[in-house]
């Protein structure tokens, strides 16, 4: 991926300059043509195999599962073990914060795209406000969508401290966050950018350590992640799960990728960015309802890495279940577009990103997505034999593959689930630890969510199923 | 991360010593693990026999099977898969010893005692002793650091050894339960983890526990009995309290025993917690050993006395280096020099290796049933008819781990089936069948008649011919008819 724009166009007029000028990076057409093709042999194949030879078909897909299951087990444990390492994520006491003032700081642009959701703005202005960064050299722009009266109208009615400017979005296909965020990203002023989401609360000091990061790195650090974690984990079993997954994703694995320097699925806030980088890229893809994963996939096949830094943005964890599936669902698409488009030429992407980073991106963005599908089956196979102990299944597991497939079920699961009573311990949520023992039920919600996904993609590929936020003001209230 | 240089620093001279450790081994005790070389020939095939073996008593550890497992498959059922198991588990004990202390040197010294106790007791080349062993070296160290720093990965990595330990057995459940308590006394020494025992008590005990459940899972699975690994426990059958039996009986393990006792002392006096804490530990092992033996399990002491000896080991180590300051080269020789005496006298004091006579049994059992009928079938009950069948070619002997002497009658209707059972002395007290059936080898079990000895072993004919209630019951339907 060498020189993206010729002659950079106008993102805030056009937005979707990036499917326009490079459509093969673009998940404006989901599915290629010669993907499709591939899919239809697969598929055809796979029910030729099954007439055919049954047993030996069941047998090697059964192999071929059992052998995915063990690399992503010993993979995430590996990953973890690279987390735990000093210096995978950067960090930045107040002391070496304050050795550094007083000094120039450079301008930082902040994107706050919102969409329906007046109540959330006065906490939101708040808390920019509360960053510990020279007012004057915060560029705060509000992405509001034009046809969002309600919360057009509360913003305008807000008297909106200095540095906050409201950008209207125009209306028009598709109605999606990254959209907003290219034009943001047009009007953008600042050396460096952040997006955050209108319910985020960062630590103070966190656009002040993503600066010294980004100075202290080498030229090739485009990107910084924050660590992301819930302000409500407590307030039900959903967000307990949802706490203890975020706390050993961000915290546990997500600074084991950084420390590799190897592609990173970004997370959907607090990536801070060199705002230059960004626009060489073309911004976001407006198609893409994970546009932060394949944004992540881009920085990486044009020669750039992420740093992880060691703060946090607290975010409300969806607590309703009906909303948590939505927004589970969005991310699954999300992951399966991303796999897509970057799969549409396998090898020239594993000659941008090396072949070791191209095994990641197969495990991290297809693996997600593929191990949410495949766990029923297996589940269910599982609980088939123990009750039973048909012929059939245990025809389906050969010697080396029944003992790889126990090590997986009994070592492997077990090692998720500890991996996120581990990511609660260091998050100090020490009373999610029990709860966190039910995790598998939580993993048969996110497969449910991924074959929901894997429909919707075929079926409606750039529908934005929006978070619902505000959820525990409500209940508060 | 540790380079690739002081990778090999440490790998090199633990490689060296294990080949010691288990050549010596080999020469004065055999070669070990004879039983889980069994039970993988059986796992390998795939038989149901495999899957009893693997998980259905608790004297016998699932883990070490699993460590020889891959070695047997390679290799095939031979002394040097055990062995070689054996060597992988001490060079990865080695390793741990050299990481104890960060001078090369003195972890040098460390590992060499270490060898020279392991080979005073004659463990070398044994799994069952090996495995237990390197992973307490594993979980002492981890619990150290996790006693001095409180670092959550030194309390995944305790947790993971303790997970390792509990799968070790019954033989070291003593050891178990002594480095399980490391864990909430270390968060005691920290301000922080003080205030949050219960979760540091879940993260740490939570894969001891897990591995334990999944265990009695596989009881349940495999036998139909949540609890089927652990009926040998029964007191009386198996374990005969004869009183605490204190005095360790070989003179490594009295120096070991000491060294402990001394670290704790003079730890104690020194304000070196950590000798004085791993002094503790030894001790309780020692104490564990002591119960053991009292408890007539003697033949199962194989692993706690490798432990001891480690432990002993590293509680003097802990205790002359624990400190800033490490002492000179010359004691550390010293040192040496003093346990190389001892793991002499040791060697020279352990019984001779005796001759396998199994292949003579199975031969001759063999030839007596096939002159009654050439449709005969043997069962041979326990691990101990596993080892038994160790190289034995005879299609009429198969061995039986989960013995209903009605379903046999049903399943080989109409052969002559016989019933090889191990004479209840030692580890074949513990077999199931003597569990189940408690005066069987004494004065036989319902239809079945004592057909003959061999050595230790007695052969019983399985009568086949119809009960008097099943008689009656047939009369009876003749009559109604």
């Amino acid at each position: 991926m060498t020189d993206p724009t010729p002659s950079a166009p106008d993102l805030a007029r056009e937005p979707l300059a990036l499917a326009r000028l490079h459509p093969e990076w673009s998940a404006a057409q989901p599915v290629t043509r010669a993907q499709w093709l591939t899919l239809v042999l697969l598929a055809t194949a796979l029910v030729a195999g099954l007439r055919v030879a049954p047993l030996a078909t069941g047998r090697a897909l059964v192999f071929c599962c059992t052998a995915f299951y063990l690399i992503v087990t010993l993979y995430k444990l590996w990953l973890i073990r690279a987390s735990i390492q000093p210096g995978a994520s950067r960090a930045f006491s107040a002391a070496e914060i304050a050795a550094v003032e007083p000094r120039d700081w450079p301008l930082y642009s902040i994107l706050v795209p919102m969409y329906k959701e007046p109540e959330t703005l006065p906490q939101m202005v708040a808390g920019l406000q509360a960053l510990d960064y020279p007012a004057d050299r915060k560029d705060i722009q509000l992405l509001l969508e034009a046809d969002d009266s309600q919360t057009v109208s509360a913003a305008h009615a807000m008297i909106l401290p200095p540095g906050f400017r409201i950008t209207l979005i125009p209306v028009s296909h598709p109605r999606t966050k990254p959209k907003a965020c290219n034009v943001g990203l047009q009007y953008a002023r600042g050396r460096y950018l952040v997006i955050y989401d209108a319910e985020d609360k960062p630590e103070t000091d966190q656009l002040k350590k993503a600066v010294l990061t980004f100075e202290q790195a080498d030229g090739r650090t485009a990107c910084v992640q924050s660590r992301l974690n819930y302000y409500n984990p407590r307030q039900n079993l959903l967000t307990r799960w949802f706490a203890a997954e975020y706390s050993a994703w961000f915290d546990m694995q997500l600074p084991g990728l950084a420390a590799l320097q190897t592609v990173i699925p970004l997370g959907g806030t607090s990536n801070h960015f060199v705002t230059a980088v960004l626009r060489d890229l073309l911004g976001w893809d407006a198609y893409n309802v994970t546009e932060d994963c394949d944004l992540g996939v881009r920085l990486c096949r044009a020669g750039y890495t992420t740093c992880m830094l060691q703060t946090t943005t607290w975010e409300e964890a969806c607590s309703n279940l009906r909303f948590w599936i939505r927004q589970r669902t969005r991310w699954q698409k999300g992951y399966i577009q991303t796999w897509f488009v970057h799969m549409r030429r396998p090898v020239e992407l594993a000659r941008n990103i090396g072949w070791r980073n191209f095994i990641h991106f197969q495990l991290l963005v297809g693996g997600v997505i593929f191990s949410a599908l495949v766990n029923p089956i297996f589940w269910t196979l599982a609980v088939v034999w123990f009750a039973v102990q048909p012929v059939g299944v245990a025809a389906l597991f050969p010697g080396p593959v029944f003992a790889a497939g126990t090590f997986c079920l009994f070592v492997g699961n077990f090692a998720f689930v500890y991996v996120n009573l581990l990511g609660c311990y260091k998050r100090r949520y020490d009373s999610l630890l029990l709860w966190n023992l039910l995790t598998p039920f939580y993993w048969m919600l996110m497969s449910y969510s991924g074959w929901r996904a894997l429909f919707q993609f075929f079926r409606n590929p750039f529908y934005w199923e929006k978070t619902q936020h505000g959820l525990i003001q409500k209940q508060t209230s | 991360m540790v380079s690739f240089r002081n990778r090999l620093h440490d790998a090199v001279p633990a490689v060296l010593l294990a080949c010691a450790v288990v050549g010596v081994g080999w020469m004065t005790a055999g070669p070990g693990g004879s039983t889980a070389l069994a039970v993988c020939r059986e796992v390998v095939a795939g038989s149901d026999q495999g899957r009893q073996a693997l998980v259905g008593s608790c004297w016998f550890s699932p883990l070490v099977t699993l460590v020889v497992l891959p070695f047997a498959w390679l290799l095939g059922e031979t002394p040097v898969a055990g062995v070689l198991a054996a060597w992988a588990a001490w060079t990865f004990a080695f390793v741990i010893c050299g990481r104890i202390v960060e001078r090369p040197r003195a972890g040098m010294a460390l590992m060499v005692l270490a060898a020279c106790g392991i080979t005073a007791v004659g463990c070398g080349a044994s799994p069952a002793a090996a495995v237990p062993a390197a992973l307490t070296v594993f979980a002492l160290r981890s619990a150290a650091l996790w006693s001095r720093e409180q670092r959550l990965r030194d309390l995944v990595r305790l947790g993971a050894g303790l997970a390792g330990l509990i799968l070790c057995g019954f033989p070291v459940l003593g050891v178990t339960v002594a480095v399980a308590l490391a864990i909430p006394l270390g968060a005691l020494a920290g301000s922080d983890t003080r205030r949050r025992i219960p979760a540091v008590l879940i993260l740490g005990w939570l894969p001891m526990l897990y591995a334990l459940s999944v265990w009695v899972l596989m009881n349940r699975l495999i036998f139909g009995s949540w609890l089927f690994f652990v009926e040998s426990l029964s007191v009386g059958q198996v374990l005969g309290w004869n009183g605490v039996q204190w005095m360790p009986d070989r003179p490594a393990e009295i120096a070991a025993t000491a060294a402990a006792a001394y670290a704790l002392v003079a730890g104690a006096l020194t304000r070196n917690a950590r000798a004085a804490a791993l002094g503790v530990l030894a001790l309780l092992f020692w104490a564990w050993l002591a119960v053991l033996r009292g408890g007539s399990a003697a033949w199962a002491d194989e692993a706690p006395r490798a432990v001891l000896m480690v432990s002993g080991v590293m509680a003097l180590w802990h205790l002359r280096h624990g400190g800033a300051v490490m002492r000179t080269p010359r004691v550390t020789a010293g040192d040496v020099a003093l346990f190389a005496v001892v793991a002499a006298i040791g060697v020279r004091g352990l019984p001779p290796h005796a001759a396998d006579p199994a292949a003579g049994i199975v031969a001759q059992v063999a030839r007596d049933v096939r002159a009654r009928s050439p449709h005969a079938r043997v069962f041979v009950c326990g691990y101990a008819g596993l080892d038994l069948l160790t190289g034995a070619s005879d299609g009429c002997l198969e061995s039986n781990l989960d013995l209903y002497v009605n379903a046999l009658r049903q399943d080989y209707y109409g052969q002559n089936l016989y019933l090889l059972v191990p004479e209840p002395v030692g580890a074949a007290a513990a077999e199931n069948v003597h569990i189940r059936h408690p005066s069987l080898y004494a004065s036989g079990g319902g239809r079945m008649l004592v057909f003959r000895n061999y050595g230790a072993w007695r052969l019983f004919e399985i009568v086949g011919a119809p009960t008097e209630q099943q008689l009656e019951a047939w009369r009876m339907g003749e009559a109604g008819r």
